[in-house]
């Protein structure tokens, strides 16, 4: 399973380059953690009140939802966390 | 109060003003949106000192309103997210009145926020965010490594950064101000966050934040560095600062964020769908504008041009929807209002905005 995260907004307005994400390379607990995610992620929340609040572009295969801070939702934050960390040991 | 002004327009209501300029004719509509605009300033301090006095005269009513700004106290709570994702049900760190604690972030959250309040109350007679007492909300240790600052309508909220491109946002005071700012630009304004008037309401965050910071350090416009965010900078972050008021688009050039997009002229205005139409992007055109106008009036930022700002910033004539020329002659006008019409003020206000592009009829 490929999963691609775009980050954009914030303070600061960046938008660093795409997490990209194959499950076929992880090891198989995080594998298996991230690909139970993604099946069950939410269709996306909308963008609420305030100034310099991140917003998360998330593509699985060739399905994406939006989520927008600070209501994005717990097993979205936990794939979040996850795509980062492997793409950290990546 | 209507000294030199027709007293009839003092008992008009700004409502009728408005509903004049949109229906009237062309005749009534200048005459509208011609007292609108000489109307608010003092309009609203009428408004406060209304508050302040009850039905008083000038004389008394000035005493009274010096005295409620006397008495206006700090209202500040912050809260300890933990490293959770949650904005309620946290635990209350330090409130009003209570001594530091051992949390560095804490404490840099309250004395930012204290620093802040006293920024709008003695340089604009301005009460919290709302101009009556608004609690200051702020929210520490948000998320884990959470690399943002931001202001979610009822407060700020702070992460802590992931230690190498960026650090605590708290150690900023200019990130604090530039938070505290939106509430105030939401408070008066109502900007809506997309577009050209989603990159002014970043626009006057910044420029908040930087007079915040530069009161603090008892700069003038010539010895600030007019960056915003240099002091949330990690180890691995390589630049300046996040944006520089000075010298848009070379604040940072960073092997993992790219470069700093920002144009400091609106013939380089980014059209995009990305940063809800580039408004950390093209912030830059006014914030070089600003910047303009403060080094070459030299002095204080928060003074002449910090002051024209806020009077546009309350100006009735500014919209939700504004543009960036719409707001610059606003500006233009709060300068004539304020300093006069041929004043030297209102002259550089014009050269400031055409220096970066932005020029009308």
């Amino acid at each position: 399973m490929r999963i691609e995260v775009r980050q954009q907004g914030g303070f600061g307005g960046l938008r660093p380059p795409p997490l990209v994400v194959d499950t076929a390379r992880l090891d198989a607990r995080t594998a298996g953690e991230i690909e139970r995610l993604a099946e069950t992620l939410p269709p996306g929340n909308e963008p609420g009140r305030g100034a310099d609040l991140m917003r998360y572009d998330v593509q699985i295969d060739d399905r994406c939802a939006t989520f927008f801070e600070p209501d994005v939702p717990a097993p979205v934050r936990r794939l979040l966390a996850l795509a980062r960390d492997a793409g950290r040991s990546a | 109060m209507c000294r030199n002004r027709n007293p009839l327009l003092c008992a008009v209501p700004p409502y009728v003003l408005h509903e004049v300029a949109a229906r009237g004719t062309e005749r009534q509509r200048k005459w509208a949106l011609k007292t609108l605009s000489a109307d608010t300033t003092i309009r609203h301090a009428r408004a406060i000192n209304t508050k302040a006095r009850g039905r008083k005269g000038p004389r008394e009513a000035y005493a009274a309103f010096a005295a409620a700004a006397a008495k206006a106290k700090r209202n500040r709570v912050i809260w300890d997210a933990r490293h959770s994702y949650a904005v309620s049900g946290l635990k209350r760190v330090r409130d009003e009145g209570d001594p530091p604690v051992k949390d560095k972030a804490v404490n840099e959250a309250f004395d930012g926020l204290g620093e802040t309040w006293d920024f709008w109350l003695r340089a604009f007679s301005r009460d919290s965010i709302d101009d009556e007492n608004m609690p200051m909300r702020g929210i520490v240790h948000f998320g884990e490594e959470y690399p943002n600052a931001f202001w979610d309508g009822r407060r700020m909220v702070f992460g802590d950064g992931d230690g190498e491109i960026f650090t605590r946002f708290t150690k900023s005071l200019d990130v604090i101000g530039h938070e505290l700012g939106h509430g105030v630009i939401e408070d008066e304004a109502a900007l809506e966050y997309h577009g050209q008037s989603g990159a002014l309401n970043e626009h006057i965050a910044d420029v908040a934040g930087i007079m915040v910071k530069q009161r603090k350090l008892e700069q003038t416009a010539d010895q600030a560095d007019w960056l915003i965010g240099a002091d949330i900078r990690g180890s691995e972050f390589h630049g300046d600062a996040l944006r520089s008021m000075k010298a848009p688009g070379t604040a940072y050039d960073d092997p993992r964020l790219g470069k700093d997009p920002q144009p400091a002229h609106f013939k380089d205005y980014v059209n995009t769908v990305d940063d809800n139409g580039g408004v950390h992007i093209n912030s830059g055109i006014p914030n070089h504008a600003f910047y303009l106008l403060a080094t070459n009036l030299g002095g204080r930022s928060w003074q002449t041009p910090g002051r024209i700002w806020y009077d546009a910033l309350r100006h009735p004539l500014l919209s939700p929807t504004s543009t960036f020329t719409a707001f610059a002659r606003i500006t233009h006008r709060a300068a004539r209002q304020r300093f006069g019409t041929g004043s030297d003020e209102a002259k550089a206000v014009r050269e400031a905005w055409a220096e970066v592009g932005i020029d009308w009829e």
